[in-house]
């Protein structure tokens, strides 16, 4: 048991080196000790099933937000806004 | 060519939602959209007409707000910061144990999530869900966020704009996640919607 202790990581450490495998950032040694880890330990296997739910919803509110906008700007600011460009321009 | 008789009419709103989205504050969005009007009037002469008008003002956009973040103390300290909330961050999270693992704490373990409550059935409210839980991230967390996961830049671009350390890179990614996920989960996951 002692020698998994060493190679095995940390929930901590497990998620963190998740983010780092997402951008091919992890060294073989490390891909294989995050592996182990998600081998033993469920909570961590969804964190990283979840947040790829999340960036799924993160993309579909890139989209919509491309589409149109989610926001508007007041009336007056807008108003006061031409003007500035107005004399400028 | 340009039209900037226009400008506010046609892009003023999804200029704005750019801004706001990236800085979740309303004030410094309304500044920025201005600011980006106005330098783009004195750089018209540049505008070579390779993209369209809309396009362009978004890229002068986006440099305004690598500015924002860089220039109005939003990232300064970040190091300090960091170290100093670390063992706090820690404790919500994990369990310190004396042996070296550190389990999640009970109340902070990724739950099962209901099948149903995917993202895609009600696009309009989880989105508002979405900015909610941005709005939320810390301040110094959520530029590399929104660089990262709105903009798909990579870890070695995202430094060198923000002028941040690779390490507190991940560190703030690292964060930004667990922050992200536990706010989802409460707010969208598990409950569709209720902003708690």
């Amino acid at each position: 048991m002692k020698t998994i202790y060493k190679i095995s990581l940390t929930c901590k450490e497990a998620t963190a080196a998740s983010s780092m495998k997402e951008e091919g950032k992890l060294s073989l040694f490390l891909a294989v000790r995050l592996f182990l880890h998600y081998m033993s330990c469920p909570p961590c296997r969804r964190f990283i099933n979840q947040f790829k739910l999340i960036l799924k919803g993160i993309r579909s509110y890139r989209r919509t937000a491309s589409d149109k906008p989610l926001h508007h700007l007041s009336p007056e600011k807008k108003q006061s806004l031409q003007e500035k460009i107005n004399k400028l321009g | 060519m340009l039209n900037p008789k226009n400008w506010v009419s046609n892009y003023g709103d999804y200029l704005f939602s750019i801004a706001l989205m990236k800085t979740s504050n309303t004030e410094v969005a309304e500044d920025l959209v201005q600011d980006t009007f106005l330098s783009a009037i004195k750089a018209a002469d540049s505008f070579k007409g390779e993209s369209a008008e809309k396009t362009w003002l978004v890229r002068i956009l986006n440099n305004k707000i690598i500015d924002y973040y860089r220039k109005k103390d939003v990232l300064k300290g970040t190091s300090d910061y960091l170290d100093s909330t670390e063992n706090n961050f820690d404790e919500h999270f994990f369990e310190a144990n004396s042996h070296s693992e550190a389990y999640w704490k009970k109340e902070a373990m990724p739950d099962h999530w209901k099948a149903e409550a995917d993202s895609s059935l009600n696009q309009a409210e989880f989105n508002k869900v979405l900015e909610f839980c941005m709005q939320k991230l810390p301040s110094k967390l959520l530029p590399v966020f929104v660089l990262k996961y709105m903009d798909d830049e990579d870890a070695d671009k995202i430094c060198k704009e923000l002028d941040i350390s690779s390490s507190n890179y991940w560190v703030i990614i690292h964060r930004a996640k667990l922050l992200m996920r536990a706010c989802l989960e409460k707010n969208w996951f598990l409950n569709e919607g209720k902003l708690a």
